[in-house]
């Protein structure tokens, strides 16, 4: 009997094992072909912090607003915006101790989060970043990813982090199992991504991080805010702004927790509830972290600055980043 | 636990190795523990239920070889199938009897509030119920011996490949194989392994791919017009066959690992030349249950033509409410029993003579214009199925031929509703879909493959992996009879 149940698992293993290990092995090797559009980013982004050394005087870190508002090319010789689409202050303060470790620390360090990437994870869908993104384009690195996976239990918001099997799915990732890969394989299986994915990780390169999101001319809608009731925070989002906050004061890095702008169109409909909750949660942050430059107002810009719901266009970048310049003398000042 | 997830296939092989290492007299106790293991993974709660209906029904089947005088069984037969029912009621049906009943009394200036009781549905109490009233029923019919030790029972009431969707297994073939000597063959154990790949192929590549574009219309309507709406419908008729198909594979395959036949519960379904054989191919376990203990007892076909076609519809409005409360899955039963009945009375003397030489005659061109006719008759019906509600089902079938006066339009607008790549991934797919099933009208497709030569066979192995790995939906969607 277990000579037969033998010739069936090894019957089973000849034929599902073959393709498994070449879907992975081209995964691991030829991410550039099939991964989506964000992948470039990320990927730049990392190999600019894990690759190279040279010193800056002001990094900026969030999330695809901040990425699509700060345009470095404006704001000094100095300056590199190492923000990512969906990223949380968990995320960046990983992020930004690699950073620090390979380039040495910053003189300032700015920080713009859009207000739903600092809620309750259940109340946005970019919760799932730190496993959709950062996981999933392996630029998490795996210590990190460990005491990450320790401390979770320490949240409320945990299910930010959690998974069921945890490893095991963690393991998956890594390993570049089709059943987190083959969508990706599927979607650029007539047409590969190569070239746009190159250009874009050029473009990032050239451009010290600062990316375009949506398209110039076309703008509207809603953004993510004004689809919410109310503003409650992520206990697990603020312990890591503390983090990073904590960790700046041990590195005597300035912190300046900035805001990006709305469309007007979004501003008139996100809630007074909204708005209150947010400022009380940012006033709370500023006042028990003195050191920190906190600037809790969110202003709107006309519609027409915007390359989408959520993102400044071309034209909108550079206004915002001018008016940043202005404002922070101190800090952009080449 | 699902089937289409990781714990599953960590599940599988451990219970698998178990079974096949303890000694014979053992197995039916790793099948036992591994089946409550797998039925508390949904909530530990729900245990006390099974736990209930098992204890219920094997006491009544005791007591019914007991007693003598046939009152006395009639009596503890009732007993049992009314506890039994009524766990079903107060999980299943207590808040749409109550909503019912209010909306009833409100229409009469009564004002009632409903209690709000927030009971969860156990994940698959319709499935065990009726199994566990079949083999209640059955001994008292003396048609089966009762078990005698609970546990044994209680494995075959909860055998875990077939305890949350299927199929319905009838005592005198679930119950004997729990305890018999089970031996390891592998071209039983290969073949189960086909089988479950198809029916995974069948559950992940393309009823979670349409599901997506089906929910895309069903929770927007208001979106949407036209031919979307038929598409809708149609992608819905290919989910809801590939998904309870899929499971039902799935299960049967499973159960081949450990030396244990369940009873086919498809037979395409899609090829059938009139409702009454969609419904000897369609959830065959449960059509056979209602054919056994309430189309039958109502007296069946040999009563007054007007008789019959009132057995037909209680029997198919009853279908209906099994699978869910509300007025859409009974307006769905009825649909079914209506149009049994108009067939019935057009064609009920071809249609029996057909059936008696083995079914119509296929592969001709009226044999393919009754199976498109009966296929559209079917898909209007599934509509009603997953609409939201009786006015949404309407409104979706009324309004899907819409524009159809501008034929190209209708169309082309049709088609925009959905993600055009995402259609074209699944074109392949359905192709394979409806040879397997045209082919398995005749033979059985996976012995037809076992039975080519190695090359071929092999190649044929690693498209299909490639294929179900590159366009699967690995979410782990529900399947979509769990819910009933």
């Amino acid at each position: 009997m277990w000579q037969q149940i033998a010739k069936l698992a090894s019957k089973i293993i000849i034929i599902v094992l073959p393709v498994v290990v070449l879907m992975q092995i081209f995964c691991a090797t030829l991410p550039m072909v099939y991964m989506d559009g964000e992948y470039a980013m990320y990927r730049q982004q990392k190999d600019y912090i894990a690759k190279e050394t040279d010193y800056n005087r002001v990094v900026i870190f969030g999330d695809s607003r901040s990425k699509a508002g700060f345009v470095p090319d404006i704001l000094g010789d100095d300056v590199y915006n190492l923000s990512l689409g969906g990223i949380t202050p968990v995320e960046t303060y990983y992020m930004l101790r690699e950073y620090v470790e390979n380039h040495g620390a910053p003189e300032y360090l700015v920080l713009a989060y859009a207000p739903l990437h600092l809620c309750r994870a259940d109340e946005n869908n970019d919760g799932c970043v730190l496993w959709n993104r950062c996981i999933y384009f392996h630029i998490f690195n795996q210590a990190d990813f460990f005491e990450l996976a320790r401390e979770r239990k320490q949240y409320d918001n945990s299910y930010m982090i959690d998974r069921d099997h945890i490893y095991l799915e963690y393991a998956m990732y890594q390993l570049y199992f089709p059943n987190k890969y083959g969508t990706a394989l599927k979607n650029a299986f007539f047409g590969s991504r190569y070239h746009a994915n190159m250009d874009k990780y050029a473009q990032m390169e050239a451009q010290r991080g600062y990316s375009l999101f949506g398209v110039d001319g076309v703008n509207g809608g809603i953004n993510g805010e004004a689809k919410m009731d109310d503003f409650t925070y992520s206990d697990l989002t603020d312990a890591y702004l503390n983090k990073i906050f904590a960790y700046c004061r041990e590195q005597n890095i300035k912190v300046v927790l900035e805001q990006l702008p709305m469309t007007e169109t979004s501003a008139h409909v996100v809630t007074d509830d909204f708005y209150k909750h947010y400022q009380e949660y940012l006033n709370q942050v500023a006042q028990n972290n003195p050191d920190v430059l906190v600037n809790p107002y969110i202003e709107s810009y006309s519609d027409t600055l915007f390359g989408d719901a959520d993102h400044l266009s071309t034209e909108g970048a550079a206004m915002f980043s001018n008016i940043i310049k202005e404002r922070y003398p101190q800090i952009f000042h080449n | 636990m699902l089937f289409n997830s990781l714990a599953f296939a960590i599940f599988l092989p451990i219970v698998f190795f178990l079974f096949w290492l303890v000694p014979q007299k053992y197995r039916w106790i790793v099948l036992l523990i591994s089946s409550y293991y797998f039925y508390m993974s949904w909530n530990v709660k729900y245990v006390v239920l099974i736990l209930f209906t098992t204890f219920v029904s094997y006491c009544s089947a005791l007591l019914i070889t007991r007693y003598e005088k046939k009152s006395s069984k009639l009596t503890i037969m009732w007993l049992a199938v009314g506890a039994s029912l009524f766990v079903l009621f107060f999980f299943k049906y207590l808040d749409f009897a109550q909503n019912t009943l209010i909306r009833v009394l409100n229409s009469f200036a009564i004002q009632l509030h409903p209690l709000t009781l927030k009971i969860l549905l156990p994940v698959g109490i319709s499935f065990y119920t009726f199994q566990t009233l079949s083999y209640v029923i059955d001994v008292y019919k003396g048609e089966v011996e009762p078990e005698r030790n609970f546990f044994k029972y209680a494995t075959f009431v909860s055998f875990f490949p077939q305890l949350v969707a299927g199929p319905i297994e009838r005592t005198r073939n679930l119950l004997p194989q729990i305890d018999c000597e089970h031996t390891f063959t592998y071209e039983k154990a290969s073949y189960g392994i086909k089988l479950m790949a198809w029916g995974f192929f069948k559950k992940i590549v393309i009823a979670d791919n349409l599901g997506v574009m089906v929910d895309v219309v069903f929770n927007h309507p208001d979106e949407y017009q036209g031919f979307s709406f038929a598409l809708a419908v149609l992608f819905f008729t290919i989910q809801i066959y590939c998904d309870f198909s899929g499971y039902s594979d799935i299960a049967i395959g499973t159960a081949k690992l450990f030396d244990i036949d369940l009873m086919t519960n498809f037979k395409s379904p899609y090829f059938s030349a009139s409702i009454q054989e969609f419904w000897r191919r369609w959830h065959i376990s449960l059509s056979g249950w209602f054919r056994d203990y309430v189309y039958i007892p109502l007296g069946g076909s040999r009563v007054s033509r007007i008789r019959h076609y009132v057995n037909l519809c209680v029997t198919f409005l009853l279908s209906g409410l099994w699978h869910g409360a509300a007025f859409t899955y009974i307006v769905w039963g009825g649909l079914h029993g209506l149009m049994q009945c108009v067939e019935s009375f057009f064609f009920g003397k071809k249609l029996r003579s057909e059936h008696k030489e083995g079914g119509a005659k296929k592969g001709t061109l009226v044999w393919w214009i009754r199976v498109i006719v009966v296929f559209i008759l079917v898909a209007g019906a599934w509509c009603f199925f997953r609409a939201g509600s009786l006015s949404q089902a309407v409104y979706v079938l009324g309004h899907s031929i819409q524009g159809m006066g501008h034929p190209l339009a209708y169309i082309k607008n049709g088609f925009a509703a959905f993600d055009k790549g995402a259609l074209l991934w699944l074109v392949f797919p359905l192709i394979l879909l409806g040879v397997y099933d045209y082919t398995a009208l005749t033979k059985d497709p996976l012995m037809e493959i076992s039975g080519l030569r190695k090359p071929i066979r092999y190649a044929i192995y690693y498209a299909f992996i490639f294929i179900t790995l590159l366009l699967a939906s690995f979410n782990s969607q529900e399947f979509v009879y769990f819910q009933f």
